[in-house]
C-alpha cells in the first residue's frame, strides 16, 4: 500500500520556521514506523533527521510523536497505525524538549535531571566475597522498573514537565525508584531529598500519560506511587 | 577545539564504560567518546546470558568453562586467554553485582544460571547452567548499570561526537583521535596518552543482521587505515535463531529454557546433527544445521527459515524467563510463541575477529609483544582471541567485562607510571585529513546516493560471504567490493548542513564498511578450510596441519593487501574433532 | 546544569491532601445528609418551589417533626424558614458542640485540599522562583482570611438564639 507520511521538519540552519512536509511512501503492513523514515531518508529526501540504532526496541534511540502519540518508532507497526491505502501516518519529534533538527530532540535536559537523582547503587558497607544476597521476591519488586531503556517517551508525555520544565520527571525518578527500592541498596537517606522535593514526587498528580506512552510498558505510576509512601513513611 | 585527558575511550557499549569506570577508579582522567549517547550502544541488545563458572545451581569449574570456549572456537582460540577470561569471570560478575546489576535469582537469592548452547559439564557431557542472567535483558541492565556507575564517578562523556582518525606520532605512538560533534558540525581533535577503542562489531556490512544501525564497525576500520591488522576477519558469526526477514535475535536462552528448532515436516532435526546437546549446539553449527535443513528442501513452506518451537516451555516460562522475545514476536512477527512456533534463520550477529591485542587489551602491530604504544581496544573491535573460530553463547558479554575490567585496570597503571611525561606531541593540524574528508563529500554535487552503495555491499556480503562459502563466492566478493570502494568514494550526500548531518556519516561509514568487507572476503578466500563459523564447501575439513594459526590481514587502503601469521597457543587441550 | 531537589520537603503536605480528600467524601456526605435529609434533626424539604412561589414568598414544607420543634422553640406562630431549622440545630445545647466541630473540621480539611491543590497548579504557571513565593503566600493569606471568615460563622451562629 502506499502511505501519506508527514513529518514535522525543522532546521534552524535554514531560518524557515517548522512546518510539515509529506512524503508517499510505499509500505507493508508488518513494516516497523521507522522503515517509513528509513524509506524517506535513503530514498526520497537524505536532509531528514532522525536518531536510531538497534532498530528493535531496546536501544530507546527512536522514542518520537507518531499520530500525536509518544512511541518508539522501531516498536509500532503500520497495520497498527493506520486502516488501509492512502491513509495518513504523522511523525513530529517528543514534545516538550527543545528540537535541535526536524525528529531529533536536545535531551541534555532529560539526563540532567537522571543525573540529579542519583542512579546508582548506593552501599557503604564492604561486600561480601561473592554476590549480595537478593531473593526473587526482593528482585521482583524493581524488575518492572530495570527495563527501563530512558527512551525520554513518559517524560515528554507528562503534563506536569510541560507544564514545569524543573519537575524531575517519571523517567528520573523510576530510576530513583529502581535503586531507593533495590534491597541492596542503603542510600535513601541520600536519594529520597532529592525526589521528596518541589521539582520532584509531589508533582506527579498520577495522570498515567508516562504509563500509556512507555514502550515497554512499565506500570510507571504505581511504581512513583510507592516511592511517594516510601518519602512520607520515611519522614513521619 | 582541543580537548585533553590521560585517557580517551572511544565507544560507549560494555567493553568501552568497563574500561572507563576501572581505569577512572583507578585515577585516570579518562574521556569516552561516542557517536552514540552511551544507553544507546549494541550490549544493550545483549540477551540470554553472561557465563560464568559461579557454580550457583549446579557444580562448575572455570576449566569446565574454558574447555567449552576452546571447543568452541574450533581450537583456535588462544588458550592463555581463554583461561584468564574463565577465570576471571566470576569474579568480574560478581563485581558487576556489586555495582548493582540486577540479575535474575534463584530460590538462594543467589545469582540465577541457565543452560546456553555449547557449555557443558565436565568436559562435554552434558549442558551445564552457567549463564549468568537479567530475564532476557542481560546486556541491557549490564550496560545501564555501567553508565549509572561511570556518572557516579565523573567519566567525562562526549556523547554523539563520531570518532574519525587516529592520530600518531611519526615513531608510531598514539596521541588522540579526530572526532566530528554531530549536533554541531565541528571537528576537534583530542589530545591523549591513551586511546582505547571500544567501538563494537560490523554486522551491518550485512543484509540480515541482529546488528544495530550504528553497528558499522568504524574503529576496525579506523586502525586498519592506519596501516595495523585486523586478525581473523574471516570468522563472522551467524546466530541460529533471527526472526526471519527482520533479523531481529532471538536469545540463545530461549532454547536453553527448552526451546526446540523444527523443520517442514516438524523434525527435531538437530538430534541428527548433535546427539548429546541437540539444540544447543553452538551457533556455528546450529547455523549450518539450518542452511542445510533450508537446501535440501525442509525449510518452511518452501521458504527460508525454520521453526523454533516454545509452544510446550508454557506461558509462565515465556512471560517471566523470556519477556522480551515473547514481545518481539508478537509485535514483528505477529505470532504468539506461547501457541505458534516461531519462524527464524540465522543473522549475522558477531565478529570474532578485530583489532588483534594482548590479554590487557594492548593492540599488537603484529606477533606477540609487538605492542602499539598508547593504543588499546576492547570488546567486539578486539581480537583476543578467545573466541576462535566461533563464539560460545554468553560469553561476548564475559569478554567485554572480563578484558574492558583488564584493559582499564592496565591503562591506569600506564598513565601512573607515564605520571611525569607529557603527552606525545600531536602533528601538525591533525583535523586535516578529516576536513578534507569531509570537504569532498559534501562539495560533490553529482554521485549516487550511500544507500546504493551499502545494499550492494550488504547483499553481495550476504550471497557471497555468510554461513556457506567457497572460491567462486568470494572472488565474486572480491570484485565487487572492488567496484563498490571506486563507488564510495563517490558517493553524494543531500545534507550539506553541519547540524546534525546524520546523512554525512553514513557516507564516511560506507567507506570504513568496505575496507573491513575486504579484510572479511579476503580473509575468507585465504583460509582454505573449514573451522567454526568459517565454513567452506570446496574444503569442508578443518586442517590442522595447515591453518591452525590466526590471520593478520593488511590494507593499503587501496585494494592492495596481504596476509601475515600468528601462531596459535595451545596450554592444556589439544585439537581433536569437534563433535557436540 | 540547575541543581534539581534542593528544597524542603513537601511530603507532609502531599501526605495530608490525600488524608483530606479521602476525608472529605465522608464529611461531604454526612453534611449533605445531615443538611438536607435527616429527618430526627427535621430537615427534609419534602417539597419544590417553583420561581414564583419563592417570589410570593412561600416557604417549604417541612415534615411535622420538624414543625413542632420550630414551634416549641420559638412559640407556636413561629413561621418555619430553612434558616431557623439550620439554627435550631446549632442553637442545641447538646448537638451544637457535635456540629460546629464537624463544620470547623469540614472548612479546616476543604482549605487545605483545595489550597494544596491551587498552589501546584499556580506553580505549573508560574515559573520564577519569586513569582512562585508571592503566589503562594497570597493563595495561603487567602486561605487563613476565609478560615477566620468560617470559624468566625460556625462559631457564633445560634448564638442569638
Amino acid at each position: 500500500m502506499k502511505l501519506n507520511v508527514k513529518v514535522r521538519r525543522y532546521d534552524p540552519e535554514s531560518g524557515k520556521p517548522p512546518y510539515w512536509a509529506t512524503y508517499e511512501v510505499p509500505a507493508e503492513p508488518m513494516d516497523s514506523a521507522l522503515s517509513l523514515l528509513l524509506h524517506i531518508k535513503w530514498h526520497l529526501d537524505g536532509t531528514l533527521t532522525f536518531r536510531k540504532s538497534c532498530a528493535h526496541g531496546i536501544c530507546g534511540s527512536d522514542a518520537m510523536q507518531i499520530n500525536g502519540e509518544n512511541k518508539l518508532a522501531c516498536s509500532v507497526l503500520v497495520q497498527d497505525l493506520v486502516k488501509g491505502d492512502g491513509d495518513t501516518i504523522s511523525f513530529a519529534p517528543l514534545p516538550g524538549s527543545p528540537v535541535i533538527k526536524d525528529l531529533v530532540i536536545d535531551q541534555t535536559r532529560f539526563f540532567e535531571k537522571y543525573r540529579a537523582v542519583m542512579p546508582w547503587l548506593i552501599n557503604d558497607t564492604p561486600p561480601p566475597e561473592r554476590e549480595r544476597l537478593q531473593s526473587p521476591e526482593e528482585h521482583a519488586i524493581i524488575e518492572d522498573a530495570t527495563k527501563c531503556i530512558m527512551c525520554g517517551a513518559c517524560t515528554h508525555s507528562c503534563p506536569s514537565t510541560w507544564a514545569d520544565p524543573d519537575y524531575l520527571g517519571p523517567a528520573a525518578m523510576l530510576k530513583a525508584y529502581r535503586y531507593t527500592f533495590d534491597s541492596r541498596d542503603a542510600g535513601s537517606a541520600q536519594r529520597l531529598p532529592i525526589v521528596d522535593s518541589k521539582d520532584g514526587l509531589w508533582k506527579c498528580y498520577t495522570i498515567f500519560n508516562c504509563v500509556q506512552a512507555c514502550p515497554k510498558e512499565i506500570d510507571i505510576t504505581r511504581w512513583l506511587s510507592a516511592l511517594k509512601r516510601k518519602a512520607v513513611t520515611a519522614q513521619y | 577545539m582541543t580537548f585533553s585527558h590521560d585517557i580517551v575511550i572511544v565507544g560507549a557499549g560494555g567493553a568501552g564504560l568497563m574500561a572507563a569506570l576501572y581505569a577512572r577508579e583507578g585515577g585516570a582522567d579518562v574521556a569516552v567518546v561516542s557517536k552514540l549517547h552511551p544507553l544507546r550502544s549494541h550490549t544493550g541488545a545483549a540477551q540470554g546470558g553472561i557465563g560464568a563458572a559461579l557454580g550457583n545451581e549446579e557444580e562448575d569449574h572455570w576449566l569446565w568453562h574454558a574447555f567449552d570456549t576452546v571447543k568452541g572456537s574450533d581450537y583456535i582460540g588462544d588458550q592463555d586467554a581463554i583461561e584468564i577470561m574463565c577465570q576471571d569471570a566470576p569474579r568480574t560478575i560478581v563485581e558487576l553485582e556489586h555495582y548493582g546489576v540486577p540479575f535474575s535469582r534463584n530460590k538462594q537469592g543467589k545469582i540465577s544460571q541457565r543452560r546456553f548452547g555449547g557449555h557443558t559439564r565436565n568436559f562435554g557431557e552434558a549442558p551445564v547452567r552457567r549463564a549468568c542472567h537479567a530475564a532476557d535483558r542481560t546486556g541491557h541492565t549490564i550496560l545501564h548499570t555501567l553508565y549509572d556507575q561511570c556518572v557516579k564517578n565523573h567519566v567525562r562523556f562526549y556523547d554523539e561526537f563520531q570518532v574519525l582518525d587516529l592520530l600518531m606520532t611519526p615513531d608510531g605512538e598514539t596521541c588522540g583521535v579526530v572526532a566530528y560533534e554531530i549536533l554541531t558540525g565541528e571537528i576537534h581533535t583530542f589530545h591523549a596518552k591513551i586511546v582505547c577503542f571500544a567501538t563494537g562489531g560490523y554486522g551491518r556490512a550485512f543484509k540480515t543482521t541482529s546488528n544495530a544501525h550504528a553497528g558499522t564497525g568504524d574503529g576496525m576500520a579506523i586502525v586498519l587505515r592506519k596501516g595495523l591488522p585486523l586478525e581473523d576477519m574471516e570468522f563472522v558469526q551467524f546466530h541460529p535463531t533471527g526472526l526471519y526477514r527482520l533479523g531481529i535475535l532471538i536469545t540463545e536462552g530461549a532454547r536453553g529454557e527448552g526451546g526446540i528448532l523444527r523443520n517442514n515436516e516438524g523434525e527435531r532435526f538437530m538430534e541428527r546433527y548433535a546427539p548429546t546437546v541437540k539444540d544447543l549446539a553452538p551457533r556455528d553449527l546450529v547455523s549450518q544445521c539450518i542452511y542445510k535443513e533450508i537446501r535440501e528442501g525442509r525449510g518452511i513452506n518452501g521458504k527460508e527459515y525454520v521453526h523454533l518451537d516454545m509452544t510446550h516451555v508454557g506461558e509462565d516460562v515465556l512471560l517471566h524467563k523470556l519477556p522480551e522475545i515473547t514481545v518481539f514476536s508478537r509485535t514483528y512477527m505477529g505470532i504468539d510463541p506461547v501457541k505458534q512456533p516461531i519462524p527464524v534463520a540465522p543473522t549475522c550477529h558477531y565478529a570474532m575477529g578485530g583489532i588483534p591485542t594482548d590479554h590487557d587489551g594492548r593492540v599488537e602491530r603484529a606477533q606477540r609483544g609487538s605492542t602499539v604504544p598508547g593504543l588499546y581496544a576492547v570488546g567486539e573491535c578486539a581480537c583476543v582471541s578467545v573466541h576462535g573460530a566461533n563464539r560460545l553463547g554468553t560469553n561476548s558479554l564475559v569478554d567485554l567485562v572480563v578484558f574492558g575490567r583488564r584493559a582499564g585496570i592496565r591503562m591506569a597503571q600506564e598513565i601512573q607510571d607515564r605520571r611525569n611525561e607529557p603527552k606525545p606531541l600531536l602533528p601538525d593540524d591533525p583535523q586535516k585529513p578529516t576536513r578534507d574528508l569531509l570537504d569532498a563529500i559534501l562539495s560533490r554535487t553529482e554521485g549516487e546516493p550511500v544507500v546504493a552503495v551499502r545494499t550492494d555491499l550488504q547483499q553481495t556480503m550476504m550471497d557471497n560471504v555468510s554461513v556457506f562459502r567457497n572460491e567462486e563466492t568470494l572472488t565474486q566478493a572480491l570484485a565487487d567490493l572492488k567496484a563498490l570502494r571506486e563507488r564510495a568514494r563517490r558517493v553524494v550526500v543531500r545534507d550539506k548542513g553541519k547540524r546534525f548531518n546524520t546523512e554525512l556519516m553514513d557516507a564516511v561509514e560506507i567507506g570504513f564498511m568496505v575496507d573491513y568487507a575486504e579484510a572479511i572476503a579476503a580473509g575468507a578466500k585465504y583460509r582454505t578450510e573449514s573451522r567454526g563459523a568459517h565454513s567452506r564447501e570446496d574444503y569442508p575439513q578443518r586442517d590442522d596441519e595447515h591453518w591452525l594459526k590466526h590471520t593478520l590481514f593488511y590494507s593499503d587502503g587501496q585494494g592492495g593487501y596481504e596476509f601475515g601469521d600468528k601462531k596459535v597457543i595451545i596450554t592444556r587441550f589439544q585439537p581433536k574433532e569437534r563433535k557436540y | 546544569m540547575r541543581t534539581y531537589g534542593t528544597n524542603r520537603s513537601n511530603a507532609l503536605n502531599w501526605f495530608l491532601h490525600r488524608i483530606t480528600g479521602t476525608f472529605l467524601i465522608f464529611l461531604l456526605i454526612t453534611h449533605f445528609w445531615v443538611q438536607h435529609y435527616d429527618a430526627q434533626t427535621a430537615t427534609v424539604v419534602a417539597q419544590t418551589l417553583s420561581s414564583e412561589q419563592i417570589e410570593q414568598g412561600v416557604l417549604p414544607e417541612y415534615s411535622s417533626e420538624a414543625r413542632a420543634a420550630v414551634k416549641a422553640k420559638f412559640g407556636p406562630d413561629a413561621t418555619v424558614t430553612p434558616y431557623d431549622v439550620v439554627m435550631l440545630r446549632l442553637a442545641d445545647p447538646v448537638y451544637a458542640v457535635l456540629w460546629k466541630g464537624f463544620n470547623i473540621l469540614f472548612l479546616i480539611f476543604a482549605l487545605h485540599h483545595g489550597f494544596y491543590g491551587l498552589n501546584n497548579i499556580l506553580s505549573d504557571y508560574i515559573r520564577n522562583d519569586m513569582g512562585r513565593l508571592v503566589a503562594r503566600v497570597l493563595s495561603w493569606s487567602l486561605a487563613l482570611v476565609l478560615l477566620v471568615v468560617g470559624l468566625y460563622a460556625v462559631i457564633t451562629a445560634g448564638w442569638t438564639y
